[in-house]
């Protein structure tokens, strides 16, 4: 039996403005454990994106409980999210999300100056990731210059540079083509068959079916679980 | 991590040229004008700094109720030596008091002498001169040079100008000789000061010069009761003396010195301080710290305007990055480290502004070169204080227009920030009332600037113009040669060859023309009764036809009659009501006493301005005198084609009269006009301030409506489709701006009013504050954001609309 790498309970977020007040998370509960692979479905406003942002310590809890690999959360402050997020989680997300004055070696590497890894270790590693999404001849491109699949490719490198134990995906194939989406899947895969926990946020059943397990969601609660395939 | 901020900077100023280069441009002009001023200010507080102790050395002045003077009465240099104690240093030195001071260098047996004229900067003065101002020697020595009479110390520049073909060392021992009559020996030569300094004196003729010859009189030797700027007296004082216990003994000396009844407690000698000497105005002081102070106020509002437009801009764009922030921070950055990456980019832009400043100032220098000081040459890198100077400016400059939108766009959510632009735009629109707040402090400024030129050049205008009571077109005026020492009459026969000349209508002989730049003032009293008046009119004088020269006009009375002494007065219209006459014929036939006499008013003269338009007109008498009359007034004939023949005339005439001496002339309107240098000189840089403010203020509008332009495409495109105009999406487009530009106006106004009417009150006749130069001032404001707004809102309100709404 893994570990629980995520833990949360009776999680609340919610967002207020002059008017109308809306509760995002309604006490959440959910676990993932280490080398899970899930997928959380849901209505638009369900809450799922929330979900995602507070598990990927870019937006905080109003209440509850979240225990990152056993360590209560809830309380850290930006400063702290900012370190623990960097070390620990990588992104994908929808819109891609490159930075378009940077090239794709660039952004690849942008997690690892963050991390403050030397300049020769960054190329290795850098080189490694775009080998390993095959994304290496366009190394030196522009993300203007490159198709939707090979931009959510450099998305994934960038992800999985840091070797990050957790990877937070926002509707990765949302704006990709079935035969590009399938390959981005199959590359989520691939990390996850290697080790990497993986949560992801969509609204596509197909790429539902890459998981583990689904968590269905509805007015900010989950409301069903279905368990595809045990975890190896 | 640094080399990722340079790499992202650059690659986003290429992807927005346009606005990288408005901003680079306003910052460099901001910069530039502040680096030519830090030179004009450099330079000026640089004077003087390169004597040893001199915080310990004064020159003592003199001050009166009325007057000041940076000179002193003869006798105190040696009172000060033997008296004073706490005086470690006495140097007295004596300007060489002759505007056309003639040196002849003999140049043997046979030969005529070799002759320069008009030489400045001479001096006479002792050895301790140099204890005080010291200067290298190239030949002789301070000890030995100055001690006997007629011993003279050249500045290598001299030296070489007189003897251009000899060493130095064999120049010791030549003769030089000054106005014909002094005949000196050159004992010593010293280098030429390189520090900037007041007291940039080149020839050093002992000071024992003076009661050895027949200029004993002239500098007033023995006499306690004159005091003369070209007296000057330097002490350094002993380290510990205070400048006070000085002065005390200072008035000892005037109280033992003068006899009782000429002693005046109101007239004081002090010591100023070697640091006053070069700003203090009133004791003729070059440089003013108010203007100075000016100039600084203006550097730092033309560097906030390019500021401001940083600020502007980078806000404005700051939704265009906000995307790179949510990544940035979602990969990890900490706000620390975006600020920085942000404050880099600053930076970047900033050097780069200060690189094209520093290779547009020399050039600016040239352009201000009549606003900036004689001496000043351009410092460029190689002085070390110009490249500390400029790397604090990049310092502040970077953080003040960096830190607030480094602060603006690090404080988005990533969350949003990532999503689109749009929403982001919440936090964007959070920071335009400070946009617009800039915006209207730009355009304030302009504005002030755009009504103060209007107003000064009204002021200009109106002053050359303005009828002053007397004729001064097509008169010209020139000095005659002050022969001190050998009175003679050529003037007089100068004058009766100039009548035969067909150009000329009529020739006067006196001192200064109606109005002249300066005063000439003297005391008069009327005794009425019992009451008893002094007043200290202004004075003219001159032959019969001073009057008819300049149309000045007898309101009662007549005009003065040849004599040999002061014998009859004609006073002005200001001051006979002075004296209380109601009509100016009833001051006809009183007796003033002026000069110990009693002298009666024969006329009365319709007002004229003595001096600018600064000046009221005051009381002023004149009398018939040309035997120190030392000014030729000239009134030619009206044709003005036959002017310039009519002066190669004079020119001959003069030169058959005074062979050794050059013709110089002037014309009295443009004289007047030289009055107002000062204002033409502030006009022309207020006209250059509006227009750097003008110039930055409009590229920020330009850049703030690029980016409008830019956000609002598809809302343009979809207007467009639904059948707007061309017309109607620039008005949509400008309304906005034109409001910030009518905003601004409105609270110029008040200002320029109030700093305007301050300033007109310099002048004692002054034109109107009118109306309508406001309103031009904010005709002119508009129509430059007008051009700006309808160049780049046309280009987006003429493209096509499916372009547009393709790209969203």
């Amino acid at each position: 039996m893994q570990n629980n790498m995520i833990k949360i309970s009776n999680l609340e977020k919610i967002y207020r403005t002059e008017e109308v007040e809306t509760i995002a998370l309604n006490k959440m509960n959910m676990e993932v454990k280490e080398g899970e692979f899930v997928a959380v479905m849901g209505p638009s406003g369900c809450g799922k994106s929330t979900l995602l942002n507070i598990l990927g310590l870019l937006d905080d809890p109003n209440g509850g409980s979240f225990l990152f690999n056993g360590e209560e959360i809830a309380h850290y402050n930006e400063r702290q999210r900012a370190n623990l997020r960097k070390r620990t989680i990588g992104f994908v997300f929808q819109s891609f999300n490159l930075i378009d004055e940077l090239t794709v070696f660039e952004n690849v590497e942008l997690p690892l100056i963050y991390t403050g890894v030397k300049a020769s270790e960054r190329k290795e590693r850098v080189e490694a990731a775009l080998d390993k999404m095959q994304i290496m001849h366009r190394r030196n491109h522009y993300p203007q210059q490159l198709s939707g699949g090979q931009q959510q490719r450099v998305a994934v490198a960038r992800a999985v540079v840091n070797q990050p134990k957790l990877i937070l995906a926002d509707e990765p194939t949302g704006n990709l083509d079935s035969s590009n989406g399938n390959e981005v899947m199959a590359l989520l895969t691939d990390l996850n068959d290697a080790g990497t926990t993986i949560v992801m946020v969509t609204h596509s059943e197909h790429d539902a079916k890459y998981a583990h397990r689904i968590i269905r969601m509805l007015d900010g609660q989950t409301v069903t679980e279905s368990i595809l395939r045990e975890q190896l | 991590m640094l080399k990722n901020y340079f790499k992202t900077a650059f690659r986003s100023f290429l992807k927005n040229k346009v606005i990288t280069i408005i901003t680079v441009a306003g910052l460099a002009i901001g910069i530039s004008a502040v680096l030519v001023i830090y030179q004009i200010v450099q330079y000026d507080y640089n004077f003087d700094k390169y004597e040893p102790d001199g915080n310990r050395i004064y020159r003592i002045v003199s001050q009166g109720p009325n007057w000041n003077n940076s000179g002193v009465p003869s006798p105190l240099h040696e009172a000060v030596q033997r008296k004073i104690a706490g005086i470690q240093t006495t140097a007295a030195f004596f300007e060489f008091n002759d505007w056309n001071t003639k040196v002849s260098i003999p140049q043997g047996n046979n030969q005529s002498p070799k002759v320069f004229k008009k030489q400045q900067d001479i001096v006479f003065a002792d050895s301790s001169y140099f204890d005080i101002f010291p200067h290298q020697w190239l030949a002789g020595n301070a000890t030995a040079s100055l001690n006997t009479p007629y011993q003279l110390v050249l500045s290598e520049s001299r030296a070489k100008l007189y003897f251009p073909n000899l060493p130095l060392s064999q120049i010791i021992g030549k003769t030089v000789v000054f106005n014909d009559t002094i005949n000196t020996v050159i004992s010593g030569i010293v280098k030429d000061l390189m520090s900037a300094t007041d007291f940039n004196n080149k020839e050093f003729i002992a000071l024992s010069t003076i009661p050895n010859s027949g200029l004993k009189p002239y500098y007033n030797w023995d006499q306690w009761g004159n005091t003369n700027s070209v007296n000057q007296l330097f002490v350094k004082l002993t380290p510990g003396i205070s400048p006070q216990q000085i002065n005390v003994q200072l008035k000892n000396i005037f109280k033992a010195s003068l006899p009782p009844d000429e002693f005046n407690d109101k007239e004081k000698h002090f010591l100023q301080p070697l640091s006053d000497i070069h700003f203090n105005t009133a004791f003729d002081g070059k440089a003013s710290k108010s203007t100075l102070h000016n100039l600084i106020l203006l550097a730092i509002f033309l560097l906030l305007l390019g500021a401001i437009n940083f600020i502007n801009l980078s806000t404005a764009q700051a939704s265009q990055r906000a995307k790179e922030v949510g990544v940035r921070k979602t990969l990890g950055s900490s706000k620390g480290q975006l600020i920085s990456q942000f404050l880099t980019e600053t930076f970047l832009l900033t050097v780069l502004a200060t690189i094209l400043s520093v290779l547009i100032t020399p050039l600016l220098l040239k352009i201000f070169s009549g606003y900036t000081p004689a001496g000043l040459k351009y410092a460029g890198l190689e002085q070390p204080h110009v490249i500390i100077f400029l790397g604090l400016l990049i310092g502040v400059v970077s953080l003040l227009s960096g830190i607030y939108p480094a602060l603006i766009m690090t404080k988005f959510n990533p969350v949003t920030a990532m999503k689109n632009a749009s929403s982001s735009n919440i936090s964007v629109t959070r920071s335009a009332w400070i946009r617009k707040t800039l915006i209207i402090t730009q355009f304030i400024v302009a504005q002030i600037f755009i009504i103060s030129v209007l107003m000064v050049n009204k002021q200009i205008h109106y002053s050359i113009s303005k009828d002053m009571g007397f004729r001064k077109d097509g008169i010209i005026n020139f000095y005659l040669p002050f022969d001190f020492y050998h009175p003679n009459n050529k003037k007089f026969v100068l004058k009766d060859e100039l009548q035969y000349i067909p150009g000329i209508q009529i020739v006067s002989l006196g001192n200064q023309s109606p109005a002249f730049h300066g005063t000439m003032t003297t005391t008069i009293s009327y005794k009425e009764g019992k009451k008893e008046m002094t007043i200290l009119p202004d004075m003219r004088s001159g032959d019969t036809n001073y009057l008819k020269v300049y149309h000045i006009k007898l309101l009662a009375g007549r005009n003065v009659l040849p004599a040999d002494s002061v014998t009859e007065l004609l006073i002005n219209e200001t001051l006979a009501e002075r004296l209380g006459f109601k009509r100016p014929f009833d001051a006809i036939g009183k007796f003033l006493t002026y000069n110990g006499s009693d002298v009666p008013v024969v006329g009365v003269m319709a007002d004229f301005n003595e001096s600018g338009v600064r000046r009221a007109i005051q009381p002023l008498i004149f009398f018939y005198n040309i035997k120190y009359g030392y000014v030729m007034h000239i009134a030619l004939q009206p044709n003005v084609s036959a002017w310039p023949a009519t002066i190669a005339q004079i020119k001959k005439d003069w030169q058959s009269v005074y062979p050794d001496q050059d013709f110089d002339y002037t014309f009295l309107d443009k004289t007047i006009a030289n009055f107002y240098k000062r204002d033409i000189k502030l006009s022309k840089l207020l006209a250059w301030a509006a227009g750097i403010a003008i110039f930055i203020g409009c590229l920020g509008l330009l850049g703030l409506v690029i980016f409008m332009a830019n956000q609002r495409t598809k809302e343009i495109g979809i207007r467009k489709v639904l059948g707007a105009t061309v017309m109607q999406i620039i008005t949509l487009l400008s309304k906005d701006f034109m409001l910030l530009v009518g905003l601004a106006f409105i609270m110029a106004v008040p200002v320029a009013w109030i700093a305007m009417n301050k300033w007109l009150q310099n002048f004692a006749y002054h034109t109107a504050l009118s109306w309508w130069i406001f309103i031009a001032g904010g005709t002119i404001m508009l129509v430059f954001a007008l051009i700006i707004l309808c160049i780049r809102a046309g280009r987006a309100a003429m493209a096509n609309p499916v372009e547009a709404l393709r790209s969203e």
